[in-house]
Protein backbone atom coordinates (compact mmCIF):
# COMPACT_ATOMS: atom_id res chain seq x y z
CA UNK A 1 0.00 0.00 0.00
CA UNK A 2 1.26 3.29 -1.05
CA UNK A 3 1.71 6.35 1.21
CA UNK A 4 -0.81 8.20 -0.36
CA UNK A 5 -3.59 4.87 -0.57
CA UNK A 6 -2.92 4.62 3.11
CA UNK A 7 -3.41 8.77 3.97
CA UNK A 8 -7.01 7.98 1.78
CA UNK A 9 -7.86 4.75 3.95
CA UNK A 10 -7.08 6.81 7.28
CA UNK A 11 -8.99 9.93 5.67
CA UNK A 12 -11.93 7.40 5.36
CA UNK A 13 -11.63 5.71 8.68
CA UNK A 14 -11.74 8.91 10.62
CA UNK A 15 -15.09 9.80 8.30
CA UNK A 16 -16.11 6.60 9.94
CA UNK A 17 -16.22 4.06 7.03
CA UNK A 18 -16.90 0.72 8.17
CA UNK A 19 -14.88 -0.78 4.78
CA UNK A 20 -11.93 1.64 5.80
CA UNK A 21 -11.87 0.56 9.06
CA UNK A 22 -11.94 -3.22 8.26
CA UNK A 23 -9.42 -2.20 5.61
CA UNK A 24 -6.95 -0.79 8.54
CA UNK A 25 -7.41 -2.98 11.27
CA UNK A 26 -8.17 -6.60 9.68
CA UNK A 27 -4.09 -6.98 9.12
CA UNK A 28 -3.64 -6.14 12.53
CA UNK A 29 -6.08 -8.45 14.34
CA UNK A 30 -4.99 -11.42 14.10
CA UNK A 31 -1.46 -10.67 14.82
CA UNK A 32 -2.67 -8.33 17.83
CA UNK A 33 -4.73 -11.27 19.12
CA UNK A 34 -1.80 -13.67 18.83
CA UNK A 35 0.24 -11.42 20.67
CA UNK A 36 -2.58 -10.76 23.37
CA UNK A 37 -2.54 -14.77 24.09
CA UNK A 38 1.31 -15.07 24.14
CA UNK A 39 0.99 -12.34 26.66
CA UNK A 40 -1.53 -14.31 29.10
CA UNK A 41 -3.99 -12.08 28.34
CA UNK A 42 -7.02 -13.52 30.16
CA UNK A 43 -9.58 -12.49 26.94
CA UNK A 44 -7.47 -11.33 23.75
CA UNK A 45 -10.75 -10.64 22.20
CA UNK A 46 -12.21 -8.57 24.79
CA UNK A 47 -8.81 -7.16 24.90
CA UNK A 48 -8.56 -6.60 20.80
CA UNK A 49 -12.06 -4.38 21.56
CA UNK A 50 -10.57 -2.34 24.01
CA UNK A 51 -7.76 -1.74 21.82
CA UNK A 52 -9.56 -0.77 18.54
CA UNK A 53 -12.00 1.32 20.53
CA UNK A 54 -8.94 3.14 21.80
CA UNK A 55 -7.54 3.77 18.13
CA UNK A 56 -10.87 4.99 17.04
CA UNK A 57 -11.32 7.32 19.59
CA UNK A 58 -7.22 8.77 19.00
CA UNK A 59 -7.51 8.18 15.29
CA UNK A 60 -7.85 11.90 14.93
CA UNK A 61 -4.39 12.37 16.67
CA UNK A 62 -2.52 9.61 14.10
CA UNK A 63 -0.15 10.56 11.44
CA UNK A 64 1.69 8.57 9.39
CA UNK A 65 2.16 5.14 7.61
CA UNK A 66 0.46 1.82 7.96
CA UNK A 67 3.78 0.24 9.53
CA UNK A 68 3.56 3.31 12.01
CA UNK A 69 -0.52 2.62 12.45
CA UNK A 70 0.69 -0.88 13.38
CA UNK A 71 3.25 -0.11 15.87
CA UNK A 72 0.91 2.64 17.49
CA UNK A 73 -2.03 -0.16 17.43
CA UNK A 74 0.58 -2.17 19.68
CA UNK A 75 1.45 0.53 22.01
CA UNK A 76 -2.00 0.82 22.68
CA UNK A 77 -2.55 -3.13 23.19
CA UNK A 78 0.60 -3.03 25.45
CA UNK A 79 -0.20 -0.18 27.93
CA UNK A 80 -3.65 -2.46 28.09
CA UNK A 81 -2.03 -5.30 28.90
CA UNK A 82 -0.39 -3.61 31.78
CA UNK A 83 -3.44 -2.25 33.12
CA UNK A 84 -5.33 -5.63 32.70
CA UNK A 85 -2.22 -7.41 34.50
CA UNK A 86 -2.38 -4.78 37.18
CA UNK A 87 -6.31 -5.14 37.56
CA UNK A 88 -5.81 -8.88 38.05
CA UNK A 89 -3.20 -8.74 40.23
CA UNK A 90 -1.58 -11.30 38.42
CA UNK A 91 1.87 -11.13 37.07
CA UNK A 92 2.32 -11.67 33.01
CA UNK A 93 4.99 -14.65 34.12
CA UNK A 94 2.42 -16.57 36.11
CA UNK A 95 -0.28 -16.51 33.46
CA UNK A 96 2.23 -17.05 30.85
CA UNK A 97 3.52 -20.14 32.35
CA UNK A 98 0.56 -21.29 34.32
CA UNK A 99 -1.13 -23.99 31.45
CA UNK A 100 -1.03 -24.22 27.79
CA UNK A 101 -2.29 -21.27 25.63
CA UNK A 102 -5.98 -21.29 25.04
CA UNK A 103 -7.38 -20.10 22.21
CA UNK A 104 -11.34 -18.95 21.61
CA UNK A 105 -11.47 -19.43 18.03
CA UNK A 106 -13.22 -22.17 16.84
CA UNK A 107 -10.83 -25.29 15.27
CA UNK A 108 -11.45 -28.30 13.86
CA UNK A 109 -10.38 -30.99 16.32
CA UNK A 110 -7.24 -32.50 14.28
CA UNK A 111 -6.00 -28.60 14.21
CA UNK A 112 -7.49 -28.42 18.49
CA UNK A 113 -5.37 -31.35 19.12
CA UNK A 114 -2.04 -30.09 17.04
CA UNK A 115 -2.58 -26.57 18.37
CA UNK A 116 -2.33 -27.82 22.03
CA UNK A 117 0.58 -30.21 21.47
CA UNK A 118 2.30 -27.19 19.98
CA UNK A 119 1.04 -24.90 23.11
CA UNK A 120 2.28 -27.13 25.75
CA UNK A 121 5.90 -27.15 24.15
CA UNK A 122 5.91 -23.15 23.32
CA UNK A 123 5.03 -22.89 26.85
CA UNK A 124 7.49 -24.79 28.34
CA UNK A 125 10.33 -23.98 25.96
CA UNK A 126 9.80 -19.95 26.60
CA UNK A 127 9.53 -20.42 30.29
CA UNK A 128 13.35 -19.88 30.08
CA UNK A 129 13.42 -17.05 29.01
CA UNK A 130 12.58 -13.31 31.05
CA UNK A 131 9.32 -11.32 30.07
CA UNK A 132 11.36 -8.17 28.38
CA UNK A 133 13.15 -11.31 26.28
CA UNK A 134 9.61 -12.97 25.52
CA UNK A 135 8.07 -9.47 24.73
CA UNK A 136 10.63 -8.70 22.35
CA UNK A 137 10.37 -11.71 20.56
CA UNK A 138 6.44 -11.90 20.36
CA UNK A 139 6.41 -8.58 19.00
CA UNK A 140 9.13 -8.95 16.27
CA UNK A 141 7.23 -12.99 15.07
CA UNK A 142 3.67 -12.32 16.07
CA UNK A 143 3.48 -8.35 15.43
CA UNK A 144 5.81 -8.52 12.92
CA UNK A 145 7.41 -4.98 14.08
CA UNK A 146 10.69 -4.04 13.33
CA UNK A 147 13.09 -2.93 16.21
CA UNK A 148 12.84 -0.17 16.01
CA UNK A 149 8.86 -0.54 15.90
CA UNK A 150 9.30 -3.48 18.79
CA UNK A 151 11.57 -0.58 20.87
CA UNK A 152 8.65 2.44 20.50
CA UNK A 153 6.12 0.05 21.71
CA UNK A 154 8.37 -1.18 24.55
CA UNK A 155 9.41 2.09 25.30
CA UNK A 156 13.10 1.10 24.87
CA UNK A 157 16.55 2.08 23.33
CA UNK A 158 16.87 0.29 19.81
CA UNK A 159 20.06 -0.90 21.56
CA UNK A 160 18.07 -2.49 24.62
CA UNK A 161 15.85 -4.19 21.90
CA UNK A 162 18.33 -5.74 20.14
CA UNK A 163 20.61 -7.12 23.20
CA UNK A 164 17.43 -8.53 24.60
CA UNK A 165 15.94 -10.30 21.36
CA UNK A 166 19.91 -11.95 21.10
CA UNK A 167 19.84 -13.15 24.77
CA UNK A 168 16.27 -14.34 24.18
CA UNK A 169 17.49 -16.50 21.05
CA UNK A 170 20.59 -17.44 22.57
CA UNK A 171 18.15 -18.97 25.45
CA UNK A 172 15.68 -20.46 23.47
CA UNK A 173 19.07 -22.59 21.75
CA UNK A 174 19.91 -23.58 25.32
CA UNK A 175 16.70 -24.82 25.74
CA UNK A 176 16.93 -26.90 22.33
CA UNK A 177 19.96 -27.94 23.10
CA UNK A 178 19.43 -29.30 26.74
CA UNK A 179 16.46 -31.04 25.05
CA UNK A 180 18.60 -33.23 22.73
CA UNK A 181 20.82 -33.65 25.17
CA UNK A 182 18.40 -35.16 27.81
CA UNK A 183 16.71 -37.08 24.64
CA UNK B 1 24.86 -13.42 30.54
CA UNK B 2 28.34 -15.07 31.55
CA UNK B 3 31.07 -16.02 29.57
CA UNK B 4 30.10 -19.71 31.14
CA UNK B 5 26.58 -19.58 30.25
CA UNK B 6 26.78 -18.88 26.55
CA UNK B 7 29.24 -21.99 25.80
CA UNK B 8 27.52 -25.16 26.33
CA UNK B 9 29.79 -28.16 25.54
CA UNK B 10 32.43 -25.68 23.84
CA UNK B 11 29.08 -24.06 21.56
CA UNK B 12 29.24 -20.56 21.24
CA UNK B 13 25.23 -19.92 22.12
CA UNK B 14 25.19 -16.08 22.05
CA UNK B 15 23.70 -14.71 18.96
CA UNK B 16 25.15 -12.35 16.43
CA UNK B 17 22.50 -9.51 15.41
CA UNK B 18 22.72 -11.01 12.54
CA UNK B 19 21.78 -14.45 13.24
CA UNK B 20 18.83 -12.73 15.71
CA UNK B 21 17.42 -10.37 12.67
CA UNK B 22 17.70 -13.01 10.04
CA UNK B 23 15.95 -15.53 12.87
CA UNK B 24 13.01 -12.64 14.14
CA UNK B 25 12.20 -11.24 10.44
CA UNK B 26 13.02 -14.56 7.88
CA UNK B 27 15.08 -12.57 5.50
CA UNK B 28 18.26 -13.85 5.47
CA UNK B 29 19.94 -17.35 6.09
CA UNK B 30 20.47 -18.30 9.84
CA UNK B 31 23.56 -20.95 10.88
CA UNK B 32 22.52 -24.12 10.19
CA UNK B 33 22.90 -24.93 14.17
CA UNK B 34 19.95 -22.33 14.29
CA UNK B 35 17.52 -24.13 12.66
CA UNK B 36 15.73 -25.72 15.70
CA UNK B 37 15.48 -22.02 16.66
CA UNK B 38 13.59 -21.52 13.87
CA UNK B 39 11.20 -24.17 14.62
CA UNK B 40 10.44 -23.41 17.66
CA UNK B 41 9.62 -19.54 16.48
CA UNK B 42 7.55 -20.82 13.78
CA UNK B 43 5.80 -22.98 16.52
CA UNK B 44 5.66 -20.03 18.85
CA UNK B 45 3.85 -18.27 16.09
CA UNK B 46 1.65 -21.21 14.84
CA UNK B 47 0.15 -21.87 18.43
CA UNK B 48 -0.42 -17.67 19.15
CA UNK B 49 -2.10 -17.18 15.78
CA UNK B 50 -5.59 -17.48 15.67
CA UNK B 51 -7.27 -19.74 12.54
CA UNK B 52 -6.67 -17.54 9.25
CA UNK B 53 -10.47 -17.78 8.48
CA UNK B 54 -11.16 -16.26 11.79
CA UNK B 55 -13.86 -13.47 11.80
CA UNK B 56 -13.33 -10.36 13.25
CA UNK B 57 -15.66 -7.93 11.77
CA UNK B 58 -17.51 -7.21 14.76
CA UNK B 59 -14.46 -5.64 16.72
CA UNK B 60 -14.28 -3.86 13.06
CA UNK B 61 -17.27 -2.40 13.47
CA UNK B 62 -16.64 -1.66 17.36
CA UNK B 63 -13.48 0.57 15.70
CA UNK B 64 -15.97 2.36 13.26
CA UNK B 65 -18.80 2.83 15.49
CA UNK B 66 -16.55 4.67 17.82
CA UNK B 67 -15.26 6.52 15.23
CA UNK B 68 -18.31 8.16 14.33
CA UNK B 69 -19.21 9.49 17.97
CA UNK B 70 -19.33 12.31 18.73
CA UNK B 71 -16.76 14.67 21.15
CA UNK B 72 -19.80 14.75 23.93
CA UNK B 73 -20.94 11.09 23.26
CA UNK B 74 -17.56 9.94 23.44
CA UNK B 75 -17.06 11.75 26.67
CA UNK B 76 -20.21 10.08 27.93
CA UNK B 77 -18.97 6.32 27.13
CA UNK B 78 -15.42 7.51 28.76
CA UNK B 79 -17.24 8.37 31.80
CA UNK B 80 -18.12 4.53 31.86
CA UNK B 81 -14.49 3.59 30.70
CA UNK B 82 -13.20 5.87 33.02
CA UNK B 83 -14.53 3.69 36.30
CA UNK B 84 -12.81 0.78 35.61
CA UNK B 85 -9.40 2.93 35.31
CA UNK B 86 -7.22 2.21 38.79
CA UNK B 87 -7.01 5.91 38.81
CA UNK B 88 -10.64 5.96 39.58
CA UNK B 89 -10.83 3.42 41.77
CA UNK B 90 -8.03 4.65 44.02
CA UNK B 91 -10.42 7.75 44.34
CA UNK B 92 -12.73 6.66 46.99
CA UNK B 93 -10.11 5.56 48.94
CA UNK B 94 -8.01 8.87 48.18
CA UNK B 95 -11.13 10.65 50.02
CA UNK B 96 -11.16 8.30 53.03
CA UNK B 97 -7.78 8.47 53.48
CA UNK B 98 -7.73 12.70 53.24
CA UNK B 99 -10.97 12.34 55.15
CA UNK B 100 -9.32 10.29 58.03
CA UNK B 101 -6.24 12.54 57.83
CA UNK B 102 -8.49 15.73 58.35
CA UNK B 103 -10.35 13.84 61.10
CA UNK B 104 -6.99 12.85 62.56
CA UNK B 105 -5.79 16.44 62.55
CA UNK B 106 -9.37 18.12 63.50
CA UNK B 107 -8.71 15.22 66.67
CA UNK B 108 -5.37 16.44 67.49
CA UNK B 109 -5.89 19.71 67.64
CA UNK B 110 -9.14 19.60 69.71
CA UNK B 111 -7.17 17.05 72.28
CA UNK B 112 -4.15 19.73 72.30
CA UNK B 113 -6.77 22.49 73.37
CA UNK B 114 -8.28 20.18 75.47
CA UNK B 115 -4.93 18.93 76.81
CA UNK B 116 -3.62 22.40 77.36
CA UNK B 117 -6.07 23.64 79.80
CA UNK B 118 -5.36 20.33 82.16
CA UNK B 119 -4.21 20.24 85.69
CA UNK B 120 -1.79 17.50 87.61
CA UNK B 121 -4.46 14.83 88.38
CA UNK B 122 -6.69 15.12 84.97
CA UNK B 123 -5.99 12.28 82.05
CA UNK B 124 -5.24 14.89 79.70
CA UNK B 125 -2.26 16.20 82.21
CA UNK B 126 0.62 13.94 80.70
CA UNK B 127 -0.85 14.63 77.30
CA UNK B 128 -0.26 18.69 77.98
CA UNK B 129 3.20 18.24 79.55
CA UNK B 130 4.59 16.17 76.39
CA UNK B 131 2.93 18.85 73.42
CA UNK B 132 4.58 21.53 76.24
CA UNK B 133 8.11 19.68 75.69
CA UNK B 134 7.98 19.75 72.31
CA UNK B 135 7.20 23.78 72.43
CA UNK B 136 3.03 23.09 71.46
CA UNK B 137 0.98 25.35 74.20
CA UNK B 138 3.54 25.79 76.81
CA UNK B 139 2.41 28.93 78.52
CA UNK B 140 5.49 29.06 80.12
CA UNK B 141 5.27 30.44 84.36
CA UNK B 142 1.49 31.69 83.83
CA UNK B 143 0.52 28.62 83.25
CA UNK B 144 2.35 27.15 85.38
CA UNK B 145 0.67 29.29 88.32
CA UNK B 146 -2.32 29.41 86.78
CA UNK B 147 -2.31 25.34 87.39
CA UNK B 148 -1.23 25.78 90.28
CA UNK B 149 -4.04 27.91 92.01
CA UNK B 150 -6.47 25.67 90.00
CA UNK B 151 -5.01 22.84 91.93
CA UNK B 152 -4.98 25.11 95.17
CA UNK B 153 -8.44 25.96 94.30
CA UNK B 154 -9.46 22.02 94.05
CA UNK B 155 -8.35 21.21 97.23
CA UNK B 156 -5.03 19.62 96.15
CA UNK B 157 -2.42 21.75 98.19
CA UNK B 158 0.69 20.05 98.15
CA UNK B 159 0.46 19.19 94.35
CA UNK B 160 -0.23 23.31 93.89
CA UNK B 161 2.70 24.11 95.74
CA UNK B 162 4.89 21.45 94.19
CA UNK B 163 3.69 22.49 90.75
CA UNK B 164 4.30 26.37 91.51
CA UNK B 165 7.91 25.90 92.64
CA UNK B 166 8.48 24.53 89.58
CA UNK B 167 8.30 27.70 88.11
CA UNK B 168 11.13 29.33 90.16
CA UNK B 169 12.96 25.92 90.03
CA UNK B 170 16.35 26.91 88.67
CA UNK B 171 16.13 30.66 88.88
CA UNK B 172 18.24 32.33 91.27
CA UNK B 173 15.51 32.30 93.53
CA UNK B 174 14.59 29.42 93.78
CA UNK B 175 18.06 28.13 94.53
CA UNK B 176 18.24 30.82 97.24
CA UNK B 177 14.81 29.55 98.57
CA UNK B 178 15.84 25.76 97.54
CA UNK B 179 15.79 25.04 101.62
CA UNK B 180 12.41 26.74 102.40
CA UNK B 181 11.13 25.32 99.34
CA UNK B 182 11.99 21.73 100.49
CA UNK B 183 10.98 22.19 103.98
CA UNK B 184 7.90 23.69 102.83
CA UNK B 185 7.19 20.60 100.18
CA UNK B 186 8.29 18.00 102.79
CA UNK B 187 5.60 19.58 105.16
CA UNK B 188 3.09 19.10 102.88
CA UNK B 189 4.00 15.47 101.89
CA UNK B 190 3.92 14.79 105.82
CA UNK B 191 0.61 15.21 106.78
CA UNK B 192 -2.98 16.13 105.42
CA UNK B 193 -3.48 19.87 104.53
CA UNK B 194 -7.14 21.16 104.90
CA UNK B 195 -7.92 23.27 101.78
CA UNK B 196 -9.19 26.01 104.46
CA UNK B 197 -5.90 25.79 106.80
CA UNK B 198 -3.55 28.14 106.78
CA UNK B 199 -1.29 26.39 105.12
CA UNK B 200 -3.39 26.68 102.09
CA UNK B 201 -3.59 30.21 102.78
CA UNK B 202 0.35 30.37 103.05
CA UNK B 203 0.61 28.24 99.70
CA UNK B 204 -1.80 30.57 98.33
CA UNK B 205 0.46 33.59 99.29
CA UNK B 206 3.24 32.25 98.04
CA UNK B 207 1.79 31.60 94.34
CA UNK B 208 -0.01 35.58 94.34
CA UNK B 209 3.92 36.91 95.29
CA UNK B 210 4.67 34.62 92.62
CA UNK B 211 2.34 35.54 90.24
CA UNK B 212 2.18 39.00 90.15
CA UNK B 213 6.02 39.66 90.57
CA UNK B 214 5.82 37.66 86.99
CA UNK B 215 2.62 40.01 85.74
CA UNK B 216 4.09 43.00 86.99
CA UNK B 217 7.60 41.90 85.35
CA UNK B 218 9.42 42.10 88.95
CA UNK B 219 12.29 40.20 90.04
CA UNK B 220 11.09 37.67 92.24
CA UNK B 221 13.30 37.73 94.91
CA UNK B 222 14.48 34.36 96.95
CA UNK B 223 14.38 36.27 100.43
CA UNK B 224 10.29 36.44 99.85
CA UNK B 225 10.01 33.29 98.31
CA UNK B 226 11.94 31.67 101.50
CA UNK B 227 9.57 33.89 103.79
CA UNK B 228 6.41 32.47 102.39
CA UNK B 229 8.27 28.96 102.27
CA UNK B 230 8.75 29.12 105.98
CA UNK B 231 5.46 29.90 106.46
CA UNK B 232 4.72 26.69 105.08
CA UNK B 233 7.24 24.48 106.40
CA UNK B 234 8.40 26.45 109.24
CA UNK B 235 11.69 28.28 110.32
CA UNK B 236 14.68 25.32 110.53
CA UNK B 237 15.18 24.69 114.44
CA UNK B 238 18.21 25.99 116.21
CA UNK B 239 19.88 23.55 118.17
CA UNK B 240 20.61 25.69 120.94
CA UNK B 241 17.09 26.97 121.24
CA UNK B 242 15.57 24.04 121.37
CA UNK B 243 17.62 23.14 123.91
CA UNK B 244 16.60 25.72 126.29
CA UNK B 245 12.93 25.09 125.41
CA UNK B 246 13.11 21.67 126.21
CA UNK B 247 14.78 22.36 129.27
CA UNK B 248 12.04 24.61 130.17
CA UNK B 249 9.45 22.04 129.84
CA UNK B 250 11.32 20.12 131.62
CA UNK B 251 11.82 22.47 134.77
CA UNK B 252 7.72 23.95 134.76
CA UNK B 253 6.07 21.15 132.54
CA UNK B 254 3.02 21.74 130.48
CA UNK B 255 2.92 25.60 131.75
CA UNK B 256 4.30 28.24 129.53
CA UNK B 257 7.62 29.12 128.96
CA UNK B 258 9.20 31.67 130.98
CA UNK B 259 9.85 33.99 128.32
CA UNK B 260 6.21 33.75 127.24
CA UNK B 261 4.62 34.09 131.20
CA UNK B 262 6.39 37.66 130.91
CA UNK B 263 5.36 38.92 127.39
CA UNK B 264 1.88 37.54 128.26
CA UNK B 265 0.71 38.19 131.65
CA UNK B 266 -2.61 37.56 133.19
CA UNK B 267 -3.12 34.92 130.17
CA UNK B 268 -3.85 31.07 131.58
CA UNK B 269 -5.16 28.22 129.72
CA UNK B 270 -8.45 28.27 131.11
CA UNK B 271 -9.17 31.62 129.72
CA UNK B 272 -8.03 30.66 126.70
CA UNK B 273 -9.83 27.38 126.44
CA UNK B 274 -12.88 29.09 127.30
CA UNK B 275 -12.97 32.21 124.81
CA UNK B 276 -13.25 30.03 121.97
CA UNK B 277 -9.51 29.14 121.10
CA UNK B 278 -10.38 28.18 117.94
CA UNK B 279 -12.15 31.29 116.40
CA UNK B 280 -9.29 33.11 117.63
CA UNK B 281 -6.90 30.94 116.09
CA UNK B 282 -8.49 31.91 113.07
CA UNK B 283 -9.16 35.39 113.23
CA UNK B 284 -5.56 35.80 115.38
CA UNK B 285 -3.95 38.90 114.12
CA UNK B 286 0.11 38.69 113.24
CA UNK B 287 -0.27 35.18 114.32
CA UNK B 288 1.99 32.74 112.56
CA UNK B 289 -0.69 30.35 110.71
CA UNK B 290 2.42 27.98 109.97
CA UNK B 291 3.58 25.75 112.62
CA UNK B 292 6.25 23.23 112.09
CA UNK B 293 4.52 19.97 111.04
CA UNK B 294 2.00 18.25 113.29
CA UNK B 295 0.80 21.36 114.78
CA UNK B 296 -0.94 23.04 111.70
CA UNK B 297 -3.56 20.39 111.14
CA UNK B 298 -4.48 21.23 114.74
CA UNK B 299 -5.35 25.00 113.75
CA UNK B 300 -8.07 24.15 111.39
CA UNK B 301 -11.06 24.67 113.76
CA UNK B 302 -12.25 21.06 112.13
CA UNK B 303 -9.09 19.19 113.00
CA UNK B 304 -9.70 21.05 116.55
CA UNK B 305 -13.09 19.63 117.21
CA UNK B 306 -12.03 15.96 116.20
CA UNK B 307 -8.91 16.13 117.58
CA UNK B 308 -8.28 14.08 120.60
CA UNK B 309 -6.25 15.82 121.78
CA UNK B 310 -7.21 18.95 123.90
CA UNK B 311 -4.36 20.68 124.62
CA UNK B 312 -4.33 21.81 121.16
CA UNK B 313 -6.82 24.76 122.09
CA UNK B 314 -4.09 25.58 124.79
CA UNK B 315 -1.56 25.82 122.20
CA UNK B 316 -3.31 28.03 119.89
CA UNK B 317 -4.37 30.46 122.90
CA UNK B 318 -0.69 30.72 123.91
CA UNK B 319 0.18 31.29 120.58
CA UNK B 320 -2.04 33.62 119.76
CA UNK B 321 -0.67 35.74 122.76
CA UNK B 322 2.36 35.32 121.54
CA UNK B 323 1.54 36.43 117.96
CA UNK B 324 0.26 39.28 119.84
CA UNK B 325 3.10 39.80 121.41
CA UNK B 326 5.27 39.16 118.59
CA UNK B 327 3.36 43.22 117.54
CA UNK B 328 4.61 44.72 120.88
CA UNK B 329 7.94 42.37 120.63
CA UNK B 330 11.06 44.36 119.92
CA UNK B 331 13.31 41.93 118.63
CA UNK B 332 11.30 39.84 116.84
CA UNK B 333 14.04 37.09 116.68
CA UNK B 334 13.20 36.81 119.79
CA UNK B 335 9.62 36.38 119.68
CA UNK B 336 10.33 33.04 116.66
CA UNK B 337 12.51 31.82 118.77
CA UNK B 338 9.46 31.52 121.27
CA UNK B 339 7.31 30.11 118.91
CA UNK B 340 9.63 27.22 118.16
CA UNK B 341 10.20 26.75 121.84
CA UNK B 342 6.46 26.84 122.23
CA UNK B 343 6.11 24.46 119.30
CA UNK B 344 8.47 22.01 121.15
CA UNK B 345 6.95 22.77 124.66
CA UNK B 346 3.08 21.99 123.49
CA UNK B 347 4.79 18.61 122.11
CA UNK B 348 5.81 17.62 125.43
CA UNK B 349 2.77 18.49 126.53
CA UNK B 350 0.65 16.42 124.29
CA UNK B 351 2.60 13.69 125.64
CA UNK B 352 1.95 15.16 129.50
CA UNK B 353 -1.26 15.44 128.68
CA UNK B 354 -1.92 11.64 126.73
CA UNK B 355 -0.25 10.18 129.91
CA UNK B 356 -2.46 11.93 132.01
CA UNK B 357 -5.53 10.45 130.17
CA UNK B 358 -6.60 13.62 128.88
CA UNK B 359 -10.27 15.26 128.88
CA UNK B 360 -11.96 17.96 127.73
CA UNK B 361 -10.71 21.54 127.56
CA UNK B 362 -12.84 22.63 130.53
CA UNK B 363 -12.22 19.61 132.28
CA UNK B 364 -8.41 19.50 132.11
CA UNK B 365 -8.51 23.00 132.34
CA UNK B 366 -10.75 23.32 135.38
CA UNK B 367 -8.32 20.66 137.18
Amino acid sequence: MTTESFDALLSSAKDGSDEAWKELLEPIAPKLIGYLRLRGSSDPEAVAGDVFVDVASNIERFSGDRNGFTSWVFVIAHRRLIDEHRRLQVRPEEMLTGGPIEGDVARSAEEEALRSASSDEVTALLSGLTAPQRDVIFLRIVADLSVEDTARVLNRPVTSVKALQRRGLGALRRVVRDEGVSR
Amino acid sequence: MSASSDYVGGMALSLSDHDAEALLSGSGDPQEELGDVAEILSAVKVAAMPDSGTDFSHLFALAARESRLTPIERFANQQITITEDWTVRMIPRIAIGVAALFMLVATSSGLAHAANGAKPGDALWGLDRALEAVGIGNGGPAERLEEAQGLLAAGDVPMGLTHAVQVVAGTPAGQAAAPAIEAAVTRLENGPVGPDSHVADAVGALLDYIHYQYADGKQVLGSEVADLAHMIGGRPDSPGKSDEAEGQINEEGDEDAPGKSEDAPGQDKDEGDEGGAPGNSENAPGKDPLGPPGQQDDDSPSNSENAPRYDDDEAEAEEEDEAEEEDEAEEEDEAEEEDEDEEEDEDEVEDDDGSEGGGPPGQRGGG
